[in-house]
């Protein structure tokens, strides 16, 4: 084990420090005819060599969006939906099928499917791989069985979703040293990501380390499954609690999650809040094990952990004060007709690579304040202070000026 | 009634409760045959129609993005009033832009209002902006929609059918007639000035 936790540290190093853009989806991907062919992502042995990537995609009322996937035949897919914008009351379903990419045939059924298997009424599924060829995964919303937009979601304003694809053989390598039982001793994960098989088991708890920057979106989702199938071990009776520590290795504020689904597993999704970014840890342990010490006595049982960091992008938040309002929708009108400078661009809400007044519409829906009232920040005492200092200052001088004359 | 047909039934209507209709909008100028003389100020309005009627689904309009072209040689562009269906600008419930250009003017709005009130507020057939001119030539003009981007209350693109042009016929301003008052003003003076001679010179 020592050796596998070596060989994920050497590769930690060789990918570099820096987390991955997320993949932002191209409009339009939708099922069937006239919509073109769902783009190919990279290969997962090349393009995204920790195994996990991060696509990024808005979802609106009727719309479908497909992502394609080159994978082989006994690699296990993992699928996790997120929405780092409107926490879970989002209702999402995916699909994953099997078809060749010319192929864009609405009546193609589903391999698998899942419509509340995440947090909330979030969605994420694993599907063990069978065939070697083009798989594809589809994002609808709730009640559209058929993948072809027959949903509401997204009604009142796109729903900004994070979609982590991970692949791994089947069953997932098995990365975990056992001897991370601490803080200190957490197991490295490459920056960026990765895709692992780990062991828990009574008075066990797992610690794994990696590096994240400011504002990147870490997203952290553990599954439960039987080697080699699409069953669970033990269906998801098994009880997990995730914990983030930031590099002084206290807990981060929102970073734990006990039962974020399915069952009693555990999911989160969290933004490295501005000066918080460097060496993180995830710890995992079981039920009732509130200070991660070891109290707890589920297992013994083997978890896929999928760990995802993408740089945030924070839609429609021009002047990146953190609060989206009137200066910034101001600011999207006033650009209409530029290109965006990329898909971080925060002006380009739908991200179709063109600011247009639509993105300016877009934006007002994710307003703090009503009518996007600007944000008000009460001045602070010190300001005060200051004036009255000037006052007291500027009346002695007058009083000096006056008893001279 | 069988019960599979009554299944068929049902899953018919509740497919159509919830496919959107995908509705086509039209932009047209009104009115669209204008006569101005020269010199004068006249005003187009720009009308959306073949809104969804209000309920659910419907289709309300969140923000506009539209592009008129005209004869800079025969009329200029004067101001842009918008609307107030989209929120009043006034009032910080919607957000504007003019660029103007030459022969051309770009106008946009974005209402930051809730779709909800946008629904409540608009009717099918509504002015999103009046536009004011001033016939600066003589001769005909064509004042033109050429290019619109419509989203609606979520920032998504509403498909526009048709856009709309005016027709603008500037005359030359007609010459004045003398007024009676200045001839009866003249008439006087010269019967003044005689009857003053009259007097003044001995015969």
């Amino acid at each position: 084990m020592r050796r596998a936790a070596l060989a994920l540290l050497v590769a930690a190093l060789a990918l570099g420090r820096s987390a991955g853009a997320a993949i932002p989806e191209t409009e339009p991907n939708g099922r069937g005819a006239p919509n073109p062919i769902p783009p190919l992502l990279g290969s997962f042995s090349s393009a995204f060599g920790n195994g996990v990537a991060v696509v990024t995609g808005d979802l609106t009322e009727g719309d479908v969006d497909f992502f394609a996937l080159n994978l082989t035949a006994g690699q296990l897919l993992l699928v996790a939906l997120f929405d780092p914008e409107r926490g879970e009351l989002n209702d999402t379903r995916i699909g994953v099928f099997f078809e060749p990419l010319s192929q864009n045939d609405p009546t193609v059924p589903p391999v698998a499917v899942n419509d509340d298997g995440g947090p909330g009424f979030l969605s994420r599924l694993a599907v063990p791989i069978d065939q070697t060829g083009i798989w594809k995964v589809g994002v609808t919303g709730y009640r559209d069985t058929l993948f072809q937009g027959a949903h509401l979601e997204g009604r009142d304003g796109p729903v900004h979703y994070q979609l982590i694809l991970a692949v791994a053989t089947n069953p997932a390598t098995r990365s975990e040293s056992q001897n991370n039982n601490t803080l200190a001793q957490a197991d490295a994960l490459p920056t960026g990501g990765a895709v692992l098989q780990a062991h828990l088991q009574p008075t066990d708890v797992d610690f794994f380390a990696l590096s994240v920057a400011d504002a990147d979106q870490l997203t952290v989702s553990l599954f439960d499954l039987q080697s080699g199938s699409f069953d669970s071990a033990r269906g998801e009776v098994n009880d997990t609690r995730i914990q983030l520590f930031d590099g002084n290795g206290l807990p981060v504020s929102g970073g734990d999650n006990d039962d974020g689904g399915p069952g009693f597993l555990s999911n989160l999704s969290v933004t490295v809040p501005p000066g918080a970014g460097g060496r993180w840890t995830i710890g995992v342990t079981g039920f009732r094990d509130l200070g991660f010490t070891g109290n707890h006595l589920s297992g013994p049982f083997d978890y896929e952990l999928i760990v995802s960091t993408a740089a945030a992008v924070e839609r429609c938040d021009v002047n990146a004060d953190g609060f989206v309002d009137e200066s910034d929708i101001n600011a999207i009108l006033n650009a209409r007709g530029q290109p965006a400078t990329g898909p971080d661009d925060p002006r380009d809400a739908d991200g179709d690579g063109q600011i247009t007044v639509l993105d300016s519409r877009a934006c007002t829906l994710l307003c703090g304040n009503p009518n996007c009232a600007a944000k008000v920040t009460t001045p602070a005492c010190g300001s005060l202070g200051i004036e009255a200092a000037a006052a007291i200052v500027l009346l002695g001088a007058m009083r000096r000026k006056g008893a001279r004359g | 009634m069988n019960p599979n047909l009554k299944t068929m039934v049902l899953g018919a209507l509740v497919f159509l409760a919830l496919v959107r209709p995908a509705s086509s909008i039209s932009i047209d100028l009104v009115p669209a045959a204008v006569s101005s003389a020269v010199g004068d100020t006249f005003s187009v309005n720009v009308v959306v129609s073949g809104l969804v009627p209000q309920g659910s689904p419907r289709s309300e309009v969140g923000a506009f993005d539209l592009d008129l072209t005209f004869n800079s040689a025969a009329v200029s562009l004067v101001s842009v009033a918008f609307g107030v269906l989209l929120g009043n600008p006034g009032s910080g419930e919607a957000l504007t832009s003019v660029v103007p250009g030459s022969g051309l003017v770009n106008f946009a709005e974005v209402s930051l209002l809730p779709s909800a009130t946008l629904d409540a507020l608009q009717p099918d057939t509504f002015t999103l902006a009046t536009l004011s001119f001033q016939a600066t030539a003589p001769g005909t003009s064509v004042l033109s929609l050429s290019r619109a981007v419509v989203g609606d209350g979520s920032g998504l693109a509403l498909p526009v059918a048709s856009l709309g042009a005016a027709d603008v016929t500037a005359s030359a301003p007609a010459i004045p007639e003398p007024r009676g008052f200045l001839l009866f003003v003249i008439g006087l003076a010269t019967v003044g000035a005689f009857g003053a001679r009259r007097r003044g010179v001995p015969s």
